[in-house]
């Protein structure tokens, strides 16, 4: 899996991607954000090491299949008001499954996602960059400044 | 015991059953050398030991493995009785770079928890209210 900062790259660049349709999104950049790093919150090793690493693997594990982010985003929907719920939940799940594919993307050490699960065990991976590299991280900066370039060249035209 | 790999743990217990056989383990690299061209690693799992032939791509390859780097050994082509094993390709992960992955999660995080402060405003708005 990738690192924490790089999801949130991924949830950023998200956030500049869906606000070119619809700008409502900006304001609620934080649960976009929040849902990119959703699906590690229980991973022990990225935060505390090998602490309890091991023994919560298969606990976090289906986190990261499909079927398990909806059901974690679906979890943490229910903190929010009724009438923002079907706003949260799909912002979660926005920055969840953009966590998903920059897992997908990467090359892996521990093995690759479940993301099928519970319907099939195969885990999966395209495995191109590799762990805490810089080359994910330089893509990612780079589409944010596109999107936000892009973004402002639209504003700009809007306003003449 | 990793209850992640169990094929390697099977290769492992029972190596006279599994030779030739094909599969991926982790492993904590204990010593390195060069021999004849090629670097020589020497992988810990489970308290025994593998050699692992690895011919260098460049020359400075022998310098990025460090003792405790993470080693991925996948595709296994011989496995003797003494469980020594030969690798065709593999991948590793330095410690350093374990430590950058620690260092960078942690800023994902802080950076989530900024933001969150910064449109708590919004964020409270929204919130069912107990």
């Amino acid at each position: 899996m990738p690192d924490g900062f790089t999801h949130v790259l991924m949830g950023w660049l998200m956030v500049e991607l869906l606000s070119i349709k619809f700008e409502w999104v900006m304001k609620y950049r934080a649960l976009v954000l929040f849902g990119a790093i959703l699906p590690d919150l229980g991973n022990f090793k990225l935060i505390m090491g090998e602490f309890g690493a091991h023994e919560f693997y298969y606990v976090f594990l289906p986190f990261h299949s499909l079927i398990g982010v909806l059901l974690l985003v679906g979890i943490f929907s229910f903190i929010f008001k009724q009438e923002y719920r079907r706003r949260a939940f799909l912002l979660l799940s926005a920055g969840a499954f953009s966590h998903l594919f920059a897992d997908y993307l990467m090359i892996y050490l521990e093995g690759k996602l479940p993301l099928f699960f519970p319907f099939a065990f195969e885990r999966v991976g395209y495995g191109v960059f590799v762990q805490a590299g810089q080359a994910f991280i330089i893509v990612l900066t780079l589409a944010i400044l596109a999107t936000v370039l892009h973004r402002k060249v639209i504003r700009d035209r809007k306003k003449k | 015991m990793d209850p992640r790999d169990p094929t390697t743990l099977e290769v492992l217990r029972n190596p006279e059953k599994h030779e030739g056989i094909r599969t991926e383990m982790r492993g904590t690299l204990v010593n390195k050398s060069l021999e004849d061209g090629s670097v020589l690693l020497t992988v810990e799992k489970y308290d025994r030991y593998f050699d692992i032939y690895y011919e260098m791509v460049e020359d400075d390859e022998f310098d990025d493995f460090e003792r405790g780097d993470l080693v991925r050994v996948v595709g296994i082509s011989k496995l003797d009785s003494q469980g020594y094993v030969e690798a065709e390709i593999f991948y590793h992960r330095t410690m350093a770079r374990d430590r950058a992955l620690s260092l960078l999660s942690i800023l994902g995080f802080v950076i989530v928890i900024v933001v969150i402060i910064i449109d708590r405003d919004v964020l409270k708005e929204m919130i069912f209210d107990a």
